[in-house]
């Protein structure tokens, strides 16, 4: 990033400065279409939005609906941005949704208070048909939850009151909770944004009676921050590896100095602090993301506090690989990196020493550091502030991400026995390799798109997709997808693989996708997917298979695919196979089992 | 004609309008009214009285908001709020 990035403490000026900077120039960042619609004014906050967007390396190209048609918006494809956007932004106040239903409220006669509450659930109930209208028309959908106002009609006796405005609001973003949790929409918490900012700094009556905006310019550029927290991860794909240091950071203390019983970590105080910001890290390794050790350390040392300290929240089974020793960060990163197959781009490094932080900053401008704040108190705080971790949905994958890395180990160790080529072949019959094929389904969707997003090694074209683009093509008779589950004896991979083909003619398909995920690289998985595929289109009277390969800095692992398995070299980085039966596929060291797809026939497996 | 209005504050106001609506500096003088100022229309107005506010530490209640139409009628009124250069601090946002 040419500028340096803002925060939202940053004067307005600054941010409309720099929004048209990124306007007018905007290399290097990836366009999305993003359509917002609010029931009040919302073109203060576009400038901050685009600017926190553009520093997760998005162009922002919004289109506003006028404020307060957030049904249009919703119901209406030509209505601003609708039809052709990436993802909709929603934006309600119950205060506008419900004015008179309120007002209602408010005159607290008992039988009209039951009325108006069942007015306002029965208008939220309108809100959320038509927000699964919009979801059922493809593209992401985001919506606020309904902000509490800054004060109520019934003062302190609201608490209590059975025409309690803030309790309405509690059961109203229940029910959008319930339709987030049911469907692909997801939610942005501006209810809870503004309740961490303070309500009272949060709006600017002001602002709302000269422009029906409720909100203050310093909230909208907080809240700017957090919705680019809620919209980046829809788009780019979160890191996938957090490498900590260890002194001052997973404990007080130096153990090398103070011994592994002199260190701080325990109940009590500073030692507190430490085991919370473990658990925290735990927690993220639940959710996907796999933990690292690079610290400069006596090993020995180290294992002692890691193996045998009781009050230890993270043990060595907890990490899926260390570098601890006497060498810089940025070599122990890029170590790390290669051992897990995984780029440095999707690194996170957490360290307390400054000098570590500028190091790995300069050496390796691709890799996120955190550097921690003084205090341990402030750890977790400073962890959940890093946006690259940020997540919008999490996968049975994820979650057994960590583990699987874990058997990953294993593997490697048996792998390291071997010598020789000749013994390869043995070596894959050893792992007893089991792939399941079959026609994706929608429940599969997050998943692929998330691989698609995600796999940057054994990836033909590494063509990027959300989930309304996969959702689209699942829908598409000229497209058929392929998902692939793996598992070995060392453990179950799950989704690990995608294969896209498009019909171009007749008896002619062509690749549009293949990839594996890099944890079951190195198996020649790749080998029995195509197999699948192929008999698949032959039963569907494809005679020719066309292929592209595109080179990335990242896709080696995949460049030699096509010529590996009989397909002819065209130039341009073309390949065709014609007929079908010129394939190599060498599968005889895995099982193959082959599974119908979704209930319609023509998207049935052959 | 302004001989009320302080040059170098109204300079101000036009390099802080300048940078919210891209409108080039030597185009504004205190003469400017919003919506008959290229740029100057009400989402910007919006953002340059957010602005002034945190740039000069003031409040710009919404009794005075409305009759604020021209740059001249913004230097006018910091002065009146007691804004001068020797002595600017941050003012804080009260409850309405």
């Amino acid at each position: 990033m040419r500028h340096p990035p803002l925060g939202p403490g940053d004067r307005s000026r600054d941010f409309l400065l720099r929004w048209r900077a990124v306007q007018a120039e905007p290399t290097g960042l990836r366009p999305v279409r993003v359509a917002l619609a609010a029931s009040f004014t919302l073109e203060p906050l576009l400038p901050y939005l685009g600017c926190f967007l553009a520093q997760r390396g998005l162009l922002a190209r919004f289109a506003l609906a006028p404020f307060g048609q957030i049904y249009q918006a919703l119901l209406d494809p030509a209505s601003v941005g609708a039809a052709e956007a990436d993802i909709t932004v929603v934006l309600p106040r119950l205060e506008d949704l419900c004015a008179r239903q309120l007002d209602e409220l408010d005159r607290l006669r008992p039988d009209a208070v039951e009325r108006a509450r069942a007015a306002c659930h029965a208008e939220l109930e309108r809100l959320c048909q038509a927000l699964a209208e919009r979801e059922r028309r493809g593209g992401l959908l985001l919506c606020g939850t309904l902000p509490m106002p800054p004060h109520t009609p019934l003062g302190v006796l609201d608490a209590s009151h059975p025409a309690s405005r803030s309790q309405l609001l509690r059961e109203l973003n229940l029910r959008l909770f319930r339709q987030a949790t049911s469907g692909r929409m997801r939610l942005f918490d501006l209810d809870g944004a503004v309740a961490a900012f303070g309500t009272s700094r949060a709006y600017d009556e002001r602002l709302g009676h000269l422009a029906r905006c409720p909100f203050s310019d310093e909230f909208l550029r907080a809240l700017a921050l957090s919705l680019s927290r809620s919209i980046a991860p829809l788009f780019c794909a979160p890191a996938k590896v957090i490498a900590v240091d260890l002194d001052n950071t997973l404990w007080g203390g130096i153990v090398g100095e103070d011994g592994p019983h002199g260190i701080q970590l325990g109940p009590d105080g500073a030692g507190a602090a430490f085991v919370a910001f473990q658990e925290a890290l735990r927690k993220l390794r639940d959710q996907g993301v796999l933990l690292c050790i690079a610290s400069k350390n006596n090993e020995a040392d180290a294992f002692e506090v890691i193996d045998h300290h009781p009050e230890m929240r993270l043990r060595r089974s907890h990490f899926s690989a260390w570098r601890i020793g006497w060498q810089d960060k940025a070599t122990s990163l890029r170590q790390l990196a290669e051992e897990l197959s995984l780029g440095l781009d999707s690194f996170v490094l957490i360290d307390d020493s400054g000098a570590e932080c500028e190091q790995v900053r300069c050496a390796l401008p691709q890799v996120t550091v955190l550097q921690l704040p003084p205090d341990p108190a402030c750890y977790v705080a400073a962890l959940r502030g890093v946006a690259a971790l940020d997540r919008m949905s999490i996968t049975a994958e994820d979650q057994q991400r960590a583990d699987s890395y874990s058997a990953e180990r294993a593997r490697r160790a048996a792998m390291a026995q071997i010598r020789g080529p000749e013994n390869i072949a043995d070596f894959l019959r050893s792992l007893e390799l089991h792939l399941t094929v079959h026609m994706a389904t929608a429940e599969q969707v997050p998943r692929l798109a998330q691989l698609t997003q995600k796999t940057n090694q054994f990836n033909l074209t590494t063509v990027r997709r959300s989930e309304a683009d996969i959702a689209q093509l699942l829908a598409d008779p000229g497209h058929r997808l392929y998902a692939a589950e793996v598992r070995d004896r060392f453990g179950d991979y799950g989704l690990t693989g995608l294969a896209i083909v498009r019909r171009q003619g007749q008896d002619s398909w062509e690749i549009d996708t293949l990839l594996l995920s890099c944890r079951v690289l190195g198996r020649r998985v790749e080998s029995g997917v195509l197999r699948v595929v192929l008999d698949d289109l032959a039963a569907l009277g494809a005679r020719r298979l066309r292929g592209r390969f595109i080179p990335t800095a990242k896709n080696e692992p995949a460049r030699s695919f096509y010529p590996d398995h009989g397909f002819r070299d065209e130039g341009g980085g073309c390949y065709v196979l014609e007929p079908l039966t010129d394939a190599r596929c060498e599968v005889s060291h895995m099982t193959i089992e082959r599974r119908g797809g979704g209930a319609a026939a023509d998207r049935r497996l052959a | 004609m302004h001989s009320d209005v302080d040059p170098a504050l109204v300079g101000r106001l036009a390099a802080l309008l300048s940078d919210i609506t891209g409108t080039p500096v030597g185009l504004l003088g205190p003469d400017s009214c919003r919506d008959a100022t290229p740029g100057w229309d009400s989402v910007a107005n919006l953002q340059f009285m957010s602005a002034v506010e945190e740039e000069f530490g003031v409040i710009i209640p919404t009794t005075a908001a409305l009759q604020l139409r021209s740059l001249a009628d913004m230097a006018r009124f910091l002065r009146e709020a007691g804004w001068n250069a020797a002595r600017a601090q941050p003012g804080c946002r009260g409850e309405s």
